[in-house]
């Protein structure tokens, strides 16, 4: 066996009894494997390594919490514009106080009030075959239209 | 359905997410740190390879240690094309030629741990998985997507360089 073809064997940690024989008779390939076999023994030792985990990143909820602190802040300091929205709400029942449509309503029970049945309704008297019926209607001024 | 019948239709003995990070966390951050050689980039990668399990949590059956394997090396893999990858030579040259005796083991793996920066992807992943996670050729084959011949070479090919960067650097 070559020394090339030995330390093919001595990579490949798949030393046969060829490569052991050539071993015994090279101080180069028997440095090598020892090289090799320290190398395997420390990348071995590798595996019980411990990596450090990286700490769990907690300053987002910390920033979140600050940013909320900060808003409720904010709000409690802006607290005296609540009167603003108060006096912003008044105006417009006023303005739409104005409008005619808003009037109809008011105006409605104001023209109810002086009806009186006594001055307004008409009495229909109807006569009948039977001399002994008469149907009386009483209308009233306003809806006696309606009704007819 | 009963409350029996629907515990035992539940798959209670499925690991939740949190007991397989757990379970798993040191093993893929140890995998990209030796895949990338550098803890923060090792961290973000660990911190994808999770995302990545909560997602096709529902889809993976048994034990998802092969497939936490292959989509680390896919996510370092990624992290290291969109990098810029600058191989830091050794640290340090020791001129006493008789420190080669007393090189301790930590020196060792400070230099392999150096050394697999200066290799190849391929090369990289076989040896991370061969050699540091001790996994079967077999296993490294279906990991990678190769043949088992292809991770033997790769495998022998990565010791070589390491070899030989740890030589030149004692």
């Amino acid at each position: 066996m070559t020394c090339s073809e030995c330390q093919l064997r001595i990579f490949e940690r798949d030393l046969d009894s060829d490569a052991t024989a050539h071993l015994a008779d090279c101080e180069e390939c028997r440095a090598l494997d020892r090289e090799v076999g320290l190398n395997a023994e420390a990348l071995t030792s590798m595996r019980d390594d411990l990596v450090p985990v990286r700490p769990k990143r907690r300053w987002p909820w910390a920033v979140a919490g600050m940013a909320a602190a900060a808003m409720l802040a904010v709000t409690a300091i802006s607290e005296p514009p609540p009167p603003a929205p108060v006096t912003l709400e008044a105006p417009p029942p006023v303005e739409l106080a104005a409008t005619p449509q808003e009037s109809a309503p008011v105006v409605r029970p104001v023209r109810r009030a002086p009806r009186k049945p006594a001055d307004t309704a008409q009495l229909v008297q109807i006569l009948t075959d039977d001399p002994d019926i008469v149907i009386y209607w009483l209308l009233d001024s306003d809806e006696g239209d309606n009704t007819l | 359905m009963t409350a029996g019948e629907l515990s035992f239709a539940m798959p209670a003995a499925r690991p939740t997410f949190e007991e397989l990070h757990l379970q798993h966390q040191q093993r893929v951050l140890r995998t990209a740190l030796r895949l990338l050689g550098r803890l923060e980039d090792a961290q973000d990668a660990a911190q994808e390879v999770f995302l990545r399990l909560l997602k096709h949590l529902d889809a993976l059956d048994g034990d998802p240690q092969a497939w936490l394997y292959r989509v680390t090396v896919n996510v370092c893999n990624d992290q290291f094309r969109r990098r810029i990858f600058v191989a830091e030579g050794p640290e340090r040259a020791d001129p006493d030629p008789g420190a080669q005796r007393e090189l301790e083991m930590d020196e060792r793996k400070r230099l392999l741990a150096e050394g697999l920066k200066t290799l190849a992807p391929r090369e990289r992943e076989a040896v991370v998985l061969r050699d540091i996670e001790g996994l079967s050729t077999r296993e490294v084959a279906a990991i990678l997507g190769v043949e088992e011949v292809t991770v033997r070479s790769q495998t022998a090919q990565a010791r070589m360089k390491l070899a030989k960067f740890v030589r030149r650097a004692q």
